[in-house]
């Protein structure tokens, strides 16, 4: 399991695909590192191009040296356990939500299920409010379509109610 | 009486008697000269004959003939004009009346014929109606029961979908309008409702 390395997941990595880009954004970083030692030139190294912010993010909260190559090492492992075994979700939602909503989300979903767990976003504007959870094997409707299904006979009895006043 | 009748026979018979006898002597003198006596009355007569029946009188007679002649033709003719006037009245009164009586009855075989027509005509469209109207009540029911099926079919559909239809219908109005934040902590909630059952298909799901 993933848990053994004792990593964090930064809040800027939701999903799956997250995860990917920062494993081909590491991958960059040590290709580039990797070509700059083979050359042996010292002073490029201090010169390292602009990594991206979930990879900076990752670093700086698991205190991985980005020049060091056993971080790196490490890192790209946790990364491949990660993307081989981690807890996944699918939330989907009417509307794309914003950062600070997703923030919260993300936040109380690592706060209460698990640490290292992967969201993964979608978009279904049919359910009007709410959103619908999939883990492995189960399925969530929260979504304002399902609390219609749910009190059907009391929205029928609500429909009806202005009819039958009107015929009184 | 009688003997005056008897008286008055004898008379006459002896008068008779006389008359005879002096009839027969009268008689025996003339055979003495009856040839020349016959002969000049002959010839007296042949003279007389010429002389009474002449021409004259003759022509005489033929235009009386002609006359009397003319006469009866004439009065022929006339009844023969009467007969035929009459004859002519009575054939046109019978022709007339052959002719009232063949229309008569032409004519009321004719209206009989366009009465049966008639009859035939309103059987026929009364049957028709009737037909047109059976064909309308039963159109008629099975399209009440048709609605009515229809009715209850869009009211059970609509029943069954008002959910969606709802759903549907809020989405169309206020879609656009929800914003994902005010629904934070009832997504939330509800997903802290569930935190467990989540928990344990993590763990032991995959």
């Amino acid at each position: 399991m993933v848990r053994k390395e004792n990593f964090q997941l930064p809040t800027i990595i939701v999903g799956r695909s997250d995860v990917m880009k920062l494993r081909r954004d590491l991958l960059a970083a040590e290709d580039y590192i990797s070509q700059i030692e083979l050359r042996g030139s010292k002073a490029s190294l201090k010169h390292l191009p602009r990594i991206s912010q979930r990879l900076s993010d990752f670093n700086d909260i698991n205190g991985v040296n980005i020049m060091n190559r056993d971080d790196r090492n490490r890192s790209l492992l946790f990364i491949n356990e990660l993307l081989k075994s981690a807890p996944e979700l699918h939330i989907s939602f009417a509307s794309d939500p914003s950062s600070a909503f997703l923030l919260k989300i993300i936040i109380w979903f690592r706060n209460n299920i698990d640490p290292l767990i992967l969201v993964n976003i979608g978009l279904e504007p049919s359910i009007v409010a709410g959103c619908t959870l999939r883990s492995a094997n189960r399925y969530y409707d929260f979504s304002l379509r399902h609390n219609f299904a749910a009190h059907r006979d009391l929205l029928i009895n609500g429909l009806k109610e202005p009819l039958v006043n009107n015929k009184v | 009486m009688t003997i005056w009748w008897l008286a008055a026979i004898l008379v006459t018979l002896g008068s008779g008697g006389i008359s005879l006898i002096w009839l027969f002597v009268k008689l025996d003198r003339l055979k003495v000269s009856d040839g020349e006596s016959r002969k000049r009355v002959l010839d007296s007569a042949n003279s007389d004959v010429e002389h009474i029946f002449n021409n004259e009188f003759r022509e005489e007679l033929r235009n009386r003939g002609r006359l009397y002649f003319e006469k009866i033709i004439a009065e022929n003719a006339m009844f023969l004009q009467q007969d035929l006037r009459l004859t002519t009245s009575d054939l046109n009164e019978y022709m007339k009346r052959e002719l009232l009586s063949k229309l008569r009855e032409e004519f009321s075989k004719y209206e009989e014929s366009i009465t049966d027509a008639k009859q035939l005509a309103t059987e026929s469209i009364e049957k028709t109606k009737q037909t047109i109207e059976d064909e309308r009540k039963l159109l008629s029911d099975k399209l009440t029961e048709e609605i009515e099926v229809e009715k209850e079919r869009m009211v059970k559909r609509f029943s069954e979908n008002a959910a969606d239809i709802v759903n549907h219908y809020v989405l169309a109005a206020i879609g656009e309008q929800i914003d994902l934040s005010d629904q934070l902590d009832f997504i939330i909630s509800e997903i802290e409702n569930n935190k467990n059952d989540i928990i344990e298909d993590i763990k032991h799901g995959s």
